[in-house]
This record gives structure tokens, sequence and C-alpha cells, in this order.
């Protein structure tokens, strides 16, 4: 990653883990093993520590969203897995702020072990709107 | 040894292998030169197994063959060839269906302006449009499982961010207040046609237009949204803009967001921005949650 830390003052992980993006992995068990700063503001945890090792059910019970909806974003994912076909364009409301409701626009795509087997999928989201009232971004 | 112009720098090697799209670089005697990982996948071969070996070695499709053969002048004297041919992954279920498309090259060796090699770019109907055969890098991967089971599978995917970055299906940079480019990943690249991070870095938007012959207009446009950006300090949401494509491909439509970074005298100095490809200009998506 040298070539991403050629600006002294942006170091890659700086970048990574403040980019306005949602941005989380899981294992093949739907299991969150990554995520970045703006998906834990959306899924109402402090730190990436407290998103890895959940699922969808965990994350989403503690923002009091219905099952319903986690089984829908589990059925999704695990059709993503099952066939190894990505999906774009998913639009749904992630959260409901005093504003009125958040939205993203996301992608999930699976990814695969070097026998074809999909051992996990990535996903990334882009809100409509800044959560909340925002701090501005300092550099370190 | 890689002899081949556009592979020569580590990264962009890199960066070739890994494309989720299946390649396979072939000379003009139809000798594999270089193969990717997404080929390998497709064709259940190794790179270092197949390598100066014959294509036919791997694609027992004699109609292929012959159609390449019968169309190499044609390739190799500056011209896409896309086959009526279409290749069929029989053991893969549902069966896939690719289309082949050959563009030339040039080997190391070649006087500038000659092409004596050619790409053989597997197209899939469901895959192209996202890229979508993102491979775990190999330390995610090094045991293959004996008895795939779930449990043990999850293991393995231990990305760290660098490499979540790279692989995500969604374009992603950064820039300095001289919208000069600092950083990026493999899709950002991908769109504008970069071939690797360095031919993306150290540039700015109309260095990186001449890649894919866009138009000034479409370069000052993202332009002018960047400086809008940093000059008020306030982060854009929902921007949608269409990214032309060389060689007459489909433009690609994105989905943006941009952000400035501010150092602690509460001065821009920078710009994060993020695209996701999206089917249709005009927020018309398709599928709900």
């Amino acid at each position: 990653m040298s070539d991403q830390n050629q600006d002294p003052d942006l170091s890659f992980e700086f970048i990574f883990k403040h980019f306005p993006v949602s941005i989380w992995w899981m294992d093949r068990n739907h299991i969150y093993r990554g995520c970045n700063l703006e998906n834990c503001r959306i899924a109402g945890v402090n730190s990436p520590d407290e998103f890895i090792g959940k699922n969808v059910f965990d994350i989403e019970k503690n923002l009091n969203l219905p099952q319903s909806r986690s089984q829908a974003v589990y059925d999704l994912d695990e059709y993503i897995m099952q066939t190894g076909v990505p999906q774009k364009n998913i639009h749904n409301a992630v959260l409901q702020t005093n504003e009125g409701a958040l939205h993203q626009v996301s992608l999930r795509q699976p990814i695969f072990n070097k026998d074809g087997q999909v051992i996990g999928l990535i996903g990334i989201g882009i809100s409509n709107a800044e959560l909340g009232d925002q701090p501005k971004l300092v550099a370190p | 040894m890689n002899t081949i112009n556009p592979f020569l720098s580590p990264l962009s090697g890199m960066q070739f292998y890994l494309d989720p799209q299946p390649k396979i670089i072939l000379s003009n005697i139809l000798v594999i030169k270089e193969i990717n990982q997404s080929a390998e996948i497709l064709f259940g071969v190794r790179k270092k197994e197949v390598l100066d070996t014959n294509f036919l070695e791997i694609c027992n499709d004699r109609g292929i063959i012959l159609a390449i053969q019968k169309n190499i002048e044609f390739i190799i004297s500056g011209n896409i060839y896309e086959l009526k041919e279409k290749l069929f992954i029989k053991n893969k279920e549902p069966e896939l269906e690719y289309k082949i498309v050959c563009c030339p090259i040039s080997s190391a060796s070649a006087p500038n302006g000659i092409y004596d090699m050619i790409t053989v770019i597997f197209v899939s109907a469901v895959h192209i449009e996202l890229n979508e055969q993102v491979v775990a890098p190999d330390k995610a991967n090094t045991a293959l499982l004996d008895d795939n089971s779930v449990t043990e599978n999850y293991s393995l995917l231990n990305l760290s961010n660098a490499e979540a970055f790279q692989i995500l299906p969604a374009s992603l940079w950064w820039m300095n207040r001289d919208h000069i480019y600092k950083g990026c990943n493999l899709e950002a690249c991908y769109v504008v046609g970069a071939k690797s991070i360095q031919e993306f870095i150290g540039r700015d938007i109309f260095d990186l237009a001449k890649i894919n012959d866009w138009p000034l207009f479409k370069a000052q446009e993202i332009y002018d949204i960047d400086e809008r950006v940093m000059a008020t300090g306030i982060p854009e949401f929902n921007i949608e803009s269409i990214m032309p494509q060389g060689n007459d491909a489909p433009p690609i439509h994105q989905y943006g967001i941009r952000k400035p970074i501010f150092n602690r005298h509460g001065k821009v100095i920078a710009l994060m921005g993020g695209g996701l490809k999206i089917d249709s200009y005009g927020g018309r998506f398709n599928l709900k949650i």
C-alpha cells in the first residue's frame, strides 16, 4: 500500500477509517469481519470492534429494527453468497433521523477463494445525506 | 519473465492478475504468455502449469481456437475482434456462457506501434458489469478445505483494511487541494481506464480524462464538483454522473459522494470521494429491501 501513503499527512488507515461510505465485509456464516467508521455510525456502534463478530440480527436488534427487516437483509446476503452473483442498486432506508430517513444505495459482492467457492461478501453503501451533525474531518 | 509492456511494473501486474474479468494473453501463435486469476478459476488451471503452452491445452473448443487463428492477422493489425462463438463452462451451476473479445497488445520486444500479442477477454453477461469474481488475496485462502465446512470456511476470510479497500466494487479515491490524486483503489483505475494505481496517482482529472478520450467538459464537470466542495468545505451527496469509457464501451453510471478534509486551522487540504455503479441515471434503483 505504499503508493497510498505518499502524502505523509493522510495515511491509508486514516483515509480508510474516515471514508464517507459504509464499508463492511462478512464471512460465509454472515459474521461481520471488518468495517470502517462510517459503517459503525450507521450500525449504531462505537468502533469496528463492536461490529466484528456480530451478524445482522445482533446489529439491527440494537437499532430496534424489526426482525423481518433483518431477515430480508440476511436473505439477500445469503442469496448473493449462494449464487455468487453480486447485487447492485440496493436502495434502502437504513436509519430514522430527526430530519427523516437516511437512505443508502449499496452494492454487495461475493468474495471467492481460488477454488471458486464463496467465502464471504463485501459491501459498500453510500448515503443520501450526512448522518446527524458530523464534526469536520480534521487530518492528524 | 513477463515481457509484456503494460504489465511490467509489479503493481500493474498485480492489477492484471487480480482483474475479476478472466483474461489471457496469447502470442500470435496462440501460446499462453499471461493468465490472470479469474481465468485460472474459469479454466481450472494454475498459471505456472500453463504459461508457454498452447491455448489448445486449456480451451478444448476447437471452434474458438480456429476463429482466433483465422483472425489473428486482423487483430494484431490493431483491431478488436469479438468472436461469434460463445464459450460454455459446463462445470458451473448454472452453466455460464461467455462471449470472447480479442484485443491487440504489444510485447516489450515489439517495435513501437506494432502489435504482436492478443489479450483474450472472457465476458460473462451476468458478471461483466460488476467485475464480480472477486478473489480473496492469497493470505485469506492459504488452505483449501477438505470438508467444505462452512464453519471452517469463515475463518479463512481475514482481510486487512487495505485488502478490503482494494477489492471493493466501488471507485474510491482522494486528492490534495491542488486536485492531484494521492490514492485510489483498483475500481477507480478501472473507471477512468488507468492501467495501474501508479498511473492514477499524481495526476489530475484532466490528465486522467485523456486515457479514455473524455471530452473536456466531462473532466471540467468533475473538477467543478471537487473544487466546489473544497472551496466551501461542505460535503456533497447524491452526485450522479456518467463516466464515458473508451473503445465504444457503454458509459458507467455512478452514484457518488465527496467529503473535504481539513487541517487544524480549519483550512481544506484534501478531498475524499467515491462512486458506486448504478444501473441507470436519475435514481431509478430496481431492488429495494
